[in-house]
């Protein structure tokens, strides 16, 4: 379970780098004059803004959460903070 | 970056158009210290260390003496480890045994810290007698001694590792920082008030 939560994230990460280098593209192109691609996305996603900020930021505080509380009780891993430890 | 799912919520709830100017600088923020914590990793930003900095200037020069009592935190590797690393020390190899197996940790009580990786941590340092080793290991010193150091930490209230120490040989010792681990600043100013 807790491996295929990992690569769940794993994959959502990599497919919101994806989706960000397209979104600083769509950007950059229309910087350079070529609006189109930011009009058909603004026209896409309109009325859902903020719903999709609220959907990554708590994807990303959740994974955070999971990463930092859940993973590491079941999975290998050396790191020089392990060295702190509280008594059990 | 936990507040921010929390307010992008409420904007999203009140459908604040205006919400990027105040949700802009939340990860902002963030992504410097993202940042930060990549240069660091990478060794672009040093971060002072506490014990490589504390070493050079007091423990080199002769003027403290650093001296580890390692206790079981975890569960039964922990006790193999305890035990490990004062048969390392009574050939004054403790922290040398200490830094082998935190290079090579696993999973806490993943079963990693065996007798095997013992033996070969103990073999891979230089000028340390192995069959000295294992013999030290398993003799009733080195465990009265595992039992004095876990008895003084049941009876200081130590509640994890490291703790740290400071005192005159002959005196008080107090915990620096207690409940977290000290800075090099706070270190530093501890023993410079032990040493006046």
């Amino acid at each position: 379970m807790t491996d295929d939560i990992i690569v769940l994230l794993a994959v959502l990460g990599v497919a919101g780098q994806v989706l960000a280098a397209l979104l600083l593209l769509v950007g950059l192109a229309a910087l350079l004059g070529v609006r189109a691609p930011m009009h058909a996305l603004l026209s896409g996603v309109e009325g859902y803004e903020l719903w999709l900020a609220f959907l990554v930021t708590a994807i990303a505080t959740g994974g955070s959460l999971f990463f930092s509380e859940i993973a590491p009780a079941s999975s290998a891993g050396t790191s020089a903070s392990a060295c702190t430890r509280s008594r059990s | 970056m936990y507040p921010l799912a929390i307010v992008t919520l409420l904007t999203a709830l009140a459908d604040d158009r205006r919400a990027a100017r105040y949700l802009m600088p939340l990860p902002v923020a963030g992504a410097g210290v993202s940042v930060y914590h990549l240069l660091v990793e990478n060794g672009v930003v040093k971060q002072s260390e506490i014990m490589p900095s504390v070493i050079p200037r007091y423990v080199r020069s002769g003027k403290v003496r650093v001296e580890a009592r390692p206790i079981v935190v975890i569960g039964p590797d922990s006790e193999r480890g305890v035990r490990g690393a004062l048969a390392a020390g009574e050939q004054n190899r403790l922290f040398n045994f200490a830094q082998i197996l935190y290079y090579n940790q696993g999973p806490e009580n993943g079963g990693w810290l065996n007798d095997s990786i013992v033996e070969d941590a103990a073999a891979s340092i230089p000028r340390l007698g192995v069959p000295a080793f294992l013999q030290a290991r398993d003799s009733a010193a080195v465990r009265a001694r595992a039992k004095r150091f876990e008895d003084e930490a049941n009876a200081e209230g130590v509640s994890g590792t490291p703790t740290i120490y400071v005192g005159k040989p002959d005196g008080k010792v107090h915990e620096v920082s207690p409940g977290v681990v000290p800075d090099v600043p706070t270190l530093s100013s501890a023993l410079d008030r032990a040493l006046l």
